[in-house]
């Protein structure tokens, strides 16, 4: 990003052959990792926001094959940037995301019925089992408010990324003790 | 040809750094001749100075390994010696493969103190204890009743004749005792409801008895089961049209699911005989263990595949192993469906990026800039809205610049543009792994197995003993696999550390660029 940016402000002076580009030095610049706009991976660790707004069709939305390849002056480059970063802040959701985003829970959700399901009108209706539709229902609310919170644009923005943190840790928490009720008591009855 | 700084990175040597830098020297005149001085420290065979500079984050990480890299500096001159401080640099810091190791070993150690639990008991106490209750069943039916029919037949006809075919020294009606009392030395679940004889508890466990019962039974500090056996079989007593020839018609024959004893015929021929339960089932007589082969059949069914989980890419930040590696586990388990929410939106978004580069006519550049564009959209950007400004500036910039059709006379930034986003993309496209297709088919082929064993475990889901529990868990976890495949598709990582730097942390790859 920085020699990206070095190239960009050489080529504004007029590209002049006796004026060196200021390359990236690891002795005289910090490391990007501070200094960029990204910090971490979407959807894989914690960072979830940036499904907030579409990066990709925003860009692209801004700007084709036909139009870059006739793109001469770099202020216009500039402009491309404010239109997307206009369109990231006050686009609404896309279609695709809000059916992505209905699948992910149904899938979750659906799995979770069927676990219940089971477990009510299966064939063993031991006492102590009766409370495992409940405890996959509270899983499934837990975790889903988190999904709603990252689903909804004004949920992250206001609350943050700790309150997500936390009811992921709570919901997992909770499922682990769910799957040791299931597993202490199945591995150990009888299955004839 | 090996990059400066670069001799321990597994990918160093397919970086055509060299290629990269004359192109740029001999198409971009400005660029080469621009002032831009070598540093003093870095060159394009490397020296320890500038290797301390890579990776940037791990410098700290690193600092154990001081001596080890000075000692590998001074065999890095040669080729031969070179190659060798590769292999010896990999065996130094797979801070990923000790981890993945730890897990393995972790999964192997709980699937065997797992096993060990679940066979308690098994197998060659549950071999001697059906022995002695094979034994004790024929002798009852041989000297008794002549079989288990006779004994149906007796029960339920009370009016008929209760002696045995067998004369006993005590009569017939000593013999009943004997009988109904070896089914009663543990009791079934008895249900004292005459109009639901059959009615039973699943809990098992001791007879049911109604209040008056319990009341005069803890008054005189005897077990209800004792007390009631001795007064209504003596002929004492009654209880509403129970009694000692109706007795037999309460009685619950069948099986007892958890309970191994309840399971079979009970075979006890003296109610005073306290002998043979603990002789028999031992001090675990309360619970029906399973047997070998259906512990392992369950630990093949629900453990094993819980070895996919490490097909996860887990990104292990150098110096913060554990922490991002807890943190992935509790965002991915925590709430899937925000995970798969991001996984499918940005695979949709892969799919649109495709999509565009199949529309227009071949350009390698348009491509790159796809490429690292979608790759950007898998990306946190930050909130504040001038630093997301500038990022979007310098990168409309470095993504579309190269796509003009100008002369590189006339516009010589677009020629070294170009060679930045070739070398992205190329590094990017490195740190994944390709064809995805085969990993798709072989993970195919791990559920198709997962299917098969699942349905062999519940083969008989029809009985009533057989729990549904387990296929509950695994309909909770339904969402794993399909986790799994989009994340392969997703992205898929060559190496959870490498990767772990984000794109706009891998931009220093290029650095070596600077010596043109």
């Amino acid at each position: 990003m920085h020699n990206v940016d070095a190239v960009r402000e050489w080529a504004t002076q007029g590209s002049p052959s006796q004026v060196p580009i200021k390359w990236w030095q690891t002795e005289l610049h910090p490391h990007p990792r501070h200094v960029n706009g990204a910090t971490s991976i979407i959807g894989l660790h914690r960072a979830t926001r940036c499904l907030d707004n579409d990066f990709f069709s925003a860009v692209t939305a801004e700007i084709g094959y036909k139009s870059a390849r006739t793109i001469r002056p770099i202020r216009q480059y500039d402009q491309l940037a404010k239109k997307a970063s206009y369109r990231l802040a006050h686009s609404s959701r896309s279609w695709p995301w809000i059916v992505t985003s209905l699948a992910a829970e149904a899938i979750v959700l659906l799995g979770l019925s069927l676990a219940s399901l089971t477990v009510v009108s299966g064939p063993w209706s031991y006492k102590k089992f009766d409370v495992l539709p409940l405890s996959y229902l509270i899983y499934g609310i837990l975790s889903s408010m988190s999904w709603y919170i990252t689903a909804c644009p004004w949920g992250r923005r206001r609350l943050g990324k700790t309150p997500t943190c936390i009811l992921n840790f709570v919901s997992l928490a909770w499922l682990a003790f769910t799957c040791a009720i299931v597993l202490e008591v199945s591995l150990l009855n009888a299955s004839h | 040809m090996i990059i400066a700084g670069y001799e321990n990175e597994p990918f160093a040597h397919m970086i055509p750094i060299d290629k990269l830098v004359s192109d740029i020297c001999s198409t971009v005149p400005g660029a080469s001749l621009g002032g831009i001085s070598l540093p003093h420290n870095l060159s394009i065979e490397g020296t320890a100075a500038a290797k301390k500079h890579w990776p940037p984050c791990e410098q700290e990480g690193n600092a154990r390994n001081v001596g080890h890299d000075d000692e590998v500096d001074k065999e890095s001159q040669g080729s031969v010696s070179q190659k060798s401080t590769d292999e010896a640099s990999t065996a130094q810091n797979p801070r990923h493969y000790r981890l993945r190791r730890l897990s393995v070993l972790a999964g192997i150690g709980a699937v065997i103190v797992l096993a060990t639990i679940v066979k308690l008991g098994a197998p060659e106490w549950r071999n001697s204890r059906n022995a002695k209750v094979g034994h004790l069943q024929q002798s009852i039916a041989t000297e008794h009743l002549g079989g288990r029919g006779s004994l149906i037949a007796a029960s339920t006809s009370p009016s008929a004749n209760y002696a045995s075919p067998s004369p006993t020294p005590n009569g017939s009606m000593v013999t009943l005792n004997q009988l109904l009392a070896s089914r009663l030395l543990f009791p079934a679940s008895l249900s004292l409801d005459p109009k639901n004889p059959q009615a039973r508890s699943r809990r098992g466990g001791w007879l049911e008895f109604s209040d008056e019962t319990h009341s005069m039974a803890s008054s005189q500090q005897i077990s209800p089961g004792s007390r009631v056996r001795r007064l209504v079989l003596g002929g004492a007593e009654s209880f509403s049209n129970i009694f000692n020839h109706t007795f037999d018609s309460y009685l619950y024959y069948g099986p007892v699911s958890g309970v191994s004893y309840m399971s079979e015929l009970r075979p006890w021929k003296d109610p005073s005989d306290n002998y043979h339960c603990p002789a028999i089932c031992g001090n675990h007589y309360a619970i029906d263990f399973n047997t070998t082969s259906t512990s392992l059949s369950v630990i093949a069914t629900w453990l094993f595949p819980l070895a996919i989980l490490l097909s996860l890419p887990f990104e292990t930040m150098p110096g913060k192993t554990l922490r991002s590696t807890v943190s992935a586990i509790i965002s991915w388990f925590g709430s899937p469906q925000t995970a798969l929410m991001a996984l499918f939106f940005n695979s949709y978004t892969l799919i649109q990026a495709q999509r565009l580069v199949d529309k227009e006519e071949p350009n390698q550049a348009w491509a790159d800039a796809l490429y690292v564009l979608s790759c950007f959209n898998q990306l946190e950007l930050d909130t504040k809205e001038e630093q997301r400004r500038d990022m979007l500036t310098t990168m409309s910039y470095g993504l579309f610049r190269p796509l003009g059709a100008m002369d590189v006379e006339e516009c010589p930034d677009m020629e070294l543009t170009r060679q930045l986003l070739y070398g992205l993309a190329s590094q990017m496209r490195f740190l994944r792994r390709r064809g995805i297709i085969p990993v798709i088919f072989s993970l195919g082929g791990f559920f198709l197995a997962f299917g098969l064993s699942l349905s062999l475990a519940f083969s008989d889901l029809g009985d009533e003993h057989q729990p549904a529990t387990m296929l509950s868990l695994g309909l909770l976890f339904a969402w794993v696999p399909i986790l799994v495949v989009f994340s392969v598709v997703h992205r898929e990582p060559v190496s959870s550390e490498r990767s772990a730097y984000v794109p706009p942390d891998r931009i220093p790859e290029l650095d070596p660029i600077r010596v043109g």
